[in-house]
């Protein structure tokens, strides 16, 4: 694939944003990436928004033209939803959209507003959408209760311990701190988190993510029309989709994410590099294991010491292999359909020196990992110059 | 979950009824229409086996609308003697008494009630056999 340039980007705080409506939180995004970028709003080809719950969340569809509306911009307007890959399913798909030579500068957009509810189980509920409706939430299964028998099966046949799954959280907490944009400016302790309320064993409250609102959006643009508005671009060199069967209970293995795995290896083989090539990572941490297992199905690390090189530090910002330096979902904050586009965000902050404190020095190659439920969609996307 | 989705389901949540292709022999659980090899709908009435064992577990405490009174429950993924999977709630046991593996016999239940129609919707649930 032609490579595609990030020439702009916007994110709201991400958080509970009780004074903002869903497409407010979407064009405050899309305006700051804009303004970012220098493009005028009307060479704006496209948008394409990725949400994953507007009508569950607060009873919204047609939000492409609701987002435009608001925008005041008189483009083509759609949303695309994939559960919690929505965002990164949206830029992906934009990619496509200027590779077709169809269009030249698009937007994209991730956003959702999660914190309407005032019940936990209405969150949960859902949440669980993400799930097959009738065959795993109908029979009493959750998001959190498919994470948790991924995790006791890691912890069964690699020996990972609790104790390494909670480091998860605690560094992506301490990276979150150093991010302005977070949801959880906060540090957390092991002990906290394995003291917090169990919600499906072995995983507890800290070993999840919060509902959240917020939006993240780009600015693509074909690598010959970036050039007039900056001149050393960061790319999306490829973007890749995985594929697992939805349900938990048809897919092979519980401790490999296939569809991730699936992802990566074409990712790399498209880029001509491997995962030893990478220098830094942002993954799907929607539970704390979710993030061991996935920077095991990238091949960042051997499988089954996913666990281990947590506690080691290799993923930390010092480490080796840094993953999640904007906080992840966990700590930066995880409003779903936005999650892919943040992502991408910090990319390009880090590559354009942008990041502050959490900024990595030497950077090559960048790789975001972004999932739909359990691990049904998977989307690798690779970033470089 | 609505009326029709509820009728249309009794049959695999009542009997563990699901289809076999004539073609390729395919075993599928729930009912299907189509055999994902196939693509056609050659399928004929396949009654499961109510044995199985656990493949994995979890107990669950906190839980989505509808299953709050049930809390805290045990729910995993269970293999059918078939080698069909399916997913449900494991029942008459404490969690620390349950292990990978332990055989189960499904057995009929209130699944719950649903909040919108007030249908109230059985199905199966795992039962831990000795
Ligand atoms: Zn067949």
């Amino acid at each position: 694939m032609d490579k595609i340039a990030i020439i702009g980007v916007g994110s709201t705080d991400f958080g509970d944003l009780y004074d903002k409506a869903i497409d407010e939180i979407a064009v405050g995004a899309l305006f700051e990436a804009i303004k970012s970028s220098g493009v005028e709003k009307e060479k704006i080809k496209s948008l394409f928004i990725g949400n994953m719950g507007s009508e569950i969340f607060v009873k919204q569809e047609h939000l492409g033209n609701m987002v435009t509306t608001l925008a005041d911009l008189p483009a083509p307007s759609f949303k695309i939803e994939a559960a919690g890959a929505s965002g990164a399913v949206a830029m992906r798909t934009a990619c496509h959209s200027i590779q077709s030579g169809h269009m030249d500068i698009v937007g994209v957009i991730g956003v959702e507003k999660m914190t309407e509810f005032t019940k936990q189980s209405e969150t949960q509920g859902a949440l669980a959408t993400g799930l097959d409706a009738m065959w795993e939430s109908n029979m009493g299964g959750t998001l959190a209760s498919g994470f948790a028998m991924m995790a006791k099966a890691h912890m069964r046949e690699y020996n990972t311990t609790r104790e390494q799954i909670a480091q998860v959280a605690v560094k992506n907490h301490q990276n979150a701190r150093k991010n302005p944009k977070s949801q959880f400016k906060i540090n957390v302790r092991v002990e906290s988190i394995l003291n917090s309320k169990l919600i499906a064993d072995p995983l507890r409250l800290f070993d999840m993510t919060a509902a959240c609102d917020g939006g993240s959006a780009l600015i693509l643009a074909s690598a010959e029309v970036a050039e007039s508005y900056d001149s050393d671009p960061v790319y999306i060199h490829t973007s890749k989709f995985g594929y697992a069967p939805m349900q938990m209970h048809r897919r092979e293995s519980l401790t490999t994410l296939n569809g991730t795995k699936f992802a990566a290896e074409r990712a790399y083989e498209k880029v001509g590099i491997t995962a030893k090539d990478i220098d830094l990572a942002e993954v799907h941490d929607i539970f704390t294991i979710a993030e061991i297992l996935a920077i095991e199905s990238l091949g960042l690390v051997p499988v089954g010491e996913g666990g281990k090189a947590t506690e080691d530090g290799v993923t930390a910002l010092d480490g080796s292999i840094p993953v999640n330096t904007s906080g992840g979902l966990k700590g930066r904050g995880a409003p779903l359909g936005a999650t892919g586009v943040s992502q991408a965000i910090e990319m390009y902050e880090q590559f354009n020196n942008l990041a502050g404190e959490r900024q990595l020095k030497d950077i090559e190659w960048g790789l975001t990992h972004s999932m739909g439920g359990t691990g049904g969609t998977s989307v690798v996307t690779i970033y470089g110059r | 979950m609505g009326v029709a989705e509820s009728w249309r389901t009794n049959q695999s949540r009542y009997l563990m009824e699901g289809r076999k292709c004539t073609k390729c022999k395919t075993l599928y659980f729930p009912i299907r229409q189509h055999c994902a090899k196939c693509m056609d709908d050659s399928m004929e009435r396949y009654i499961f086996d109510t044995k199985g064992k656990i493949v994995e577990f979890t107990r669950i405490e906190e839980a989505p609308q509808g299953f709050e009174l049930m809390v805290p429950y045990n729910y995993g993924i269970v293999e059918l003697d078939e080698g069909v999977r399916i997913s449900c709630q494991i029942i008459d046991s404490y969690s620390k008494d349950l292990e990978v593996g332990m055989p189960v016999e499904m057995t009929f239940r209130l699944l719950r009630k649903s909040e919108d129609q007030g249908i109230l919707q059985y199905g199966f649930k795992a039962l831990p056999i000795e």
